[in-house]
């Protein structure tokens, strides 16, 4: 089931509120490790939302990037879930997040290395063995970058798409973190970025640290980044399927619909001149219609 | 510096076996500097994530524990756990803290290791998959609720679960008896039945009502009680139904409050219905 419009990630501590609401939600994300195998009360929560929106599994734990093999029971797991909500397709992130068996819930960057380029490469078409999901990758925040870099993160990225066929999730809170910590220019970044393969974006809230910006989830998407956002879509010149994240720190729910409808506006004032139809979820059309 | 070990330091750094500035040398720069600095960060995340996690399993044990041995103790406890007992599975991250508690001098009662794996299965049977039920279940209207409903803990817990086989123990009596075991087929069995107000019979997987008529049926004193909280149940309306085949022994009940944060039984107070 393919999404449009502007997607939230579902979370278990809004779901009662988000199956009564009647905002205008287009789609959802759901982190698949926090669903499988879940029965009671969660489970036939999840079952409601899934009958009413299209769902696209963001996993953590793929590690497309990590030493360990890839772990087939949860390539099987998910790709069933995948096939129960019809989702367009899977993603996860390029990083590691599983070591020594070692599951960290957290995503470690790779070298912009050659070494990791191929193995990133490799792996994604071991991958493609175990699912006959499309698979979709986030390019990931980094606090420090890891010794053995012999490219730019830009290219790392680029050389990734090129090389897999794979879909790109493009988290623009990430690319603005990442500028503001090592210095670089974010829409440059984006000028960079291989746009045409960007099947979904990512916003979200960060924080300002001492040592660093961390990219928390935990608040509202900062001024900063929206302006990332309407630049990243003119840049791209069509909308995009777009999502809010919100983890930590989660208000109640309607704040949480109202960075929604921020990013509904927010893209409809990107592409202003461009085909306004794109930007409307199906909701939306259909009671300007009426 | 290869992939490989770059993600070796990565791993043995954040989850607390390898010190910052080992781990800084090891990557190429030093442990003052910026990088040395926001390394730190991937391993804060980690403890957060360990703490969170234990906080989420383990809700009234962790009050048990700072109220008799401090916060800091239990700050520390966990993240022991974290550094010699990583996680394999991101939802139970911190489920070796029952071990933990129960082999190390840690200056708290005996009964909180106890306690911790009550929590533990209770957070397993909140997230366990449902399991397919007979069809004859649903056409009389007989609902099974998961064993969340514990008003308190209290020693029954225990001295029932520790039987070798609880179906031949007779609980003491007390105004809640809760039998949990392992079924020879690997699942988790429990019930929790009181005579004193309206309590459900709670029972979890496939043969619960099977296993609870067999400890019914091997223990008079247990039956008793049995019938005659169902009878309370069926005097304020909370069993809606019986299969022929099961008595009486099954049952659809309102909880009024919880042991712990876990809850899957469709009642009021948790569905806002």
């Amino acid at each position: 089931m393919a999404i449009q419009g502007i997607g939230l990630g579902l979370r278990g501590e809004f779901m009662t509120d988000l199956l009564g609401t009647e905002r205008v939600i287009d789609w959802l994300e759901i982190i698949p490790e926090n669903w499988l195998n879940v029965g009671g009360i969660r489970g036939r929560q999840f079952d409601q939302c899934a009958e009413r929106w299209a769902m696209v599994p963001h996993s953590i734990s793929m590690s497309i990037g990590g030493p360990d093999p890839l772990d087939v029971e949860l390539f099987d797991a998910v790709t069933a879930l995948c096939h129960r909500v019809h989702a367009p397709f899977w993603s996860d992130h390029i990083c590691f997040s599983v070591a020594k068996d070692t599951q960290f819930n957290d995503l470690f960057p790779l070298p912009f290395s050659s070494e990791a380029l191929d193995r990133v490469c490799q792996r994604v078409e071991e991958a493609r063995r175990l699912t006959d999901v499309p698979l979709v990758f986030e390019n990931p925040t980094y606090y420090v970058p890891m010794p053995g870099a012999n490219m730019t993160e830009a290219e790392f990225f680029t050389q990734i798409f090129a090389h897999t066929g794979a879909g790109f999730l493009l988290d623009v809170n990430n690319v603005f973190v990442n500028a503001k910590n090592h210095g670089f220019d974010a829409e440059q970044f984006i000028d960079a970025l291989p746009l045409e393969a960007v099947r979904q974006i990512h916003l979200a809230g960060h924080a300002t640290f001492a040592d660093a910006i961390i990219d928390t989830h935990g608040g509202p998407v900062a001024d900063a980044v929206w302006a990332l956002y309407r630049y990243t879509l003119k840049r791209a010149g069509r909308m995009i399927p777009t999502l809010i994240e919100w983890d930590s720190q989660i208000p109640p729910f309607a704040h949480v619909a109202d960075e929604v409808d921020r990013a509904r506006h927010e893209a409809r004032v990107a592409l202003a001149g461009a085909d306004s139809s794109t930007l409307l979820s199906k909701s939306a059309s259909n009671t300007e219609a009426a | 510096m290869n992939l490989a070990d770059v993600q070796e330091t990565m791993h043995d750094f954040v989850i607390g076996r390898v010190p910052h500035h080992q781990a800084c040398r090891q990557l190429g720069f030093s442990a003052d500097s910026t990088e040395g600095q926001r390394l730190k960060i991937w391993r804060r995340a980690y403890a957060f994530m360990f703490d969170d996690n234990a906080k989420t399993l383990f809700p009234v044990t962790r009050k048990v524990f700072v109220s008799v041995a401090g916060e800091p103790a239990w700050s520390s406890l966990v993240e022991r756990l974290g550094t010699e007992s990583p996680p394999d599975d991101v939802c139970f991250a911190s489920a070796g803290l029952v071990e933990r508690l129960a082999d190390e001098k840690l200056g708290v009662p005996a009964w909180v290791p106890e306690l911790a794996d009550f929590e533990l299965a209770e957070r397993r049977v909140f997230l366990a998959p449902d399991v397919s039920r007979p069809a004859e279940f649903d056409a009389c209207a007989i609902r099974i609720a998961a064993p969340l409903l514990l008003r308190r803990y209290s020693f029954d817990v225990f001295a029932v679960r520790n039987a070798p086989d609880p179906t031949q123990v007779a609980p003491k009596q007390a105004a809640i008896a809760v039998a949990i075991w392992r079924h020879p087929d690997g699942t988790r069995r429990s019930m929790c039945l009181t005579a004193t107000g309206a309590r459900v019979l709670a029972t979890l997987n496939n043969g619960g009502i099977e296993a609870l008529e067999a400890l019914a049926a091997a223990n008079a004193a247990m039956q008793r009680r049995c019938i005659e909280a169902l009878r309370k149940f069926l005097s304020v309306s909370l069993i809606q139904g019986c299969l022929p085949s099961h008595g009486i022994f099954a049952g659809l009940a309102e909880a009024d409050d919880h042991g712990t944060g876990a809850c899957d039984t469709e009642s009021s107070h948790c569905t806002g219905h």
